[in-house]
């Protein structure tokens, strides 16, 4: 890409970036790419537990009340409520079927609605 | 009715399967779907798996004049074999259809006109979106599909000569803008066939990028479930609904590209929904 600014779709952006990205690992020494490699996979071994979601702000903010009320991470809140829900869903407590919405989005077939 | 023509002047770079993938994706949603097949060659009815076809060559003909109605593709079920989804197929009767339509003084606004009266159509009859596969070559129904649609979607695969077909596909575009005889907008250009791993592919992107911003949109990843669908006569909604030509490439940790990406970005662009 030239000097010149083009304004790209941001999805499109990030492909030539990673391209970019890739075609300059190629060229350097074998000792610093593999040094590369090896901490590519120590950040992913960290962030294999991290996901990002979108949630309903009312349900966030009662978390993070949450986190404080009891002083403990709102991340480990969030891991014992859905390691609860989890547990209702595969025993049978919980109807996630009752819960869909026919989607108007393309990417998705269903909406799941809930309190 | 939002009528979307899909064109590349060069062969093989995905439009019927842009096409049909799209047209049935908006079927499924619930929409009203009108595919036309502006090429003798008849793919599309092949990527569905049904029987060939002719039905365009009722809907253009230009003899019908100011009697003509499009009851036939109202009536009954849609011959596609998929709910929503109705048909106007080609085949080599298009051949002479094209020859007629050349011999007319407005030939090139007949399908125009068709289309026109379809956006008539009562509440219930009408359809939500016509896609228009036309042909890989420059003739009166290429200059038909540009003159009478809405917006304009370009697949292209990423070498050299299909790049090329972006360029001469906008020139000709430009050139119908410019003398009043189409208000048709580009849509977007969509890559195809992107592998990631490819110098080749990479520097066409950067490429096509350079040239063309913001019209170019996330591409379709090379997957060769478009290949299998199109022999099993089968859709990619049909056959691999969560493959990679439909739910795109990981980076990071969400999904870019594919063609459930391209729905949603011409929803935003067409302004539906």
């Amino acid at each position: 890409m030239s000097g010149n600014f083009v304004a790209l779709d941001p999805a499109v952006a990030d492909l030539i970036g990673a391209g970019n990205a890739r075609r300059d690992e190629a060229r350097q020494p074998v000792a610093d790419r593999q040094r590369k490699q090896r901490e590519r996979e120590r950040t992913k071994a960290r962030e294999r537990n991290r996901v990002m979601l979108d949630l309903p702000l009312r349900i966030t903010e009662r978390l993070t009340a949450l986190g404080e009320l009891h002083r403990v991470p709102v991340s480990q809140v969030a891991g014992l409520l859905l390691a609860e829900g989890l547990a209702r869903l595969e025993g049978g407590e919980i109807d996630i079927e009752a819960a869909k919405r026919a989607s108007n989005s393309p990417k998705y077939d269903w909406n799941l609605e809930y309190q | 009715m939002v009528v979307i023509a899909v064109t590349n002047q060069k062969g093989g770079v995905g439009k019927t399967t842009t096409a049909v993938t799209l047209a049935h994706g908006w079927a499924c949603a619930g929409k009203r779907v009108l595919l036309m097949d502006l090429d003798s060659q008849g793919n599309v009815a092949d990527s569905l798996g049904i029987e060939p076809g002719h039905e365009l060559v009722r809907f253009l003909d230009p003899e019908a004049g100011e009697g003509w109605q499009p009851t036939y593709i109202e009536a009954g079920d849609p011959q596609s074999g998929r709910e929503n989804l109705y048909l106007v197929r080609s085949d080599k009767h298009t051949a002479p259809l094209k020859r007629k339509l050349a011999a007319e003084p407005f030939g090139v606004q007949v399908l125009g006109e068709r289309l026109k009266l379809l956006r008539r159509a009562p509440r219930g009859a009408a359809f939500d979106f016509v896609v228009m596969d036309c042909a890989p070559s420059v003739d009166i129904l290429h200059t038909a599909a540009m003159v009478a649609a809405d917006w304009l979607l370009i697949p292209t695969r990423l070498d050299q000569l299909a790049v090329k077909g972006v360029m001469d596909a906008l020139g000709t575009l430009a050139s119908l803008r410019g003398a009043g005889h189409s208000s048709c907008e580009v849509a977007g250009i969509l890559p195809t066939f992107y592998d990631r791993v490819t110098t080749e592919s990479h520097d066409q992107l950067v490429h096509l990028a350079s040239q063309f911003g913001k019209l170019v949109m996330p591409p379709i990843p090379l997957d060769t479930q478009c290949r299998t669908a199109t022999r099993l006569g089968r859709t990619l909604w049909e056959l691999d609904p969560g493959g990679r030509a439909m739910a795109g490439m990981l980076m990071e940790r969400e999904f870019v590209g594919g063609y459930r990406s391209v729905m949603v970005r011409l929803q935003e662009v067409c302004g539906v929904w």
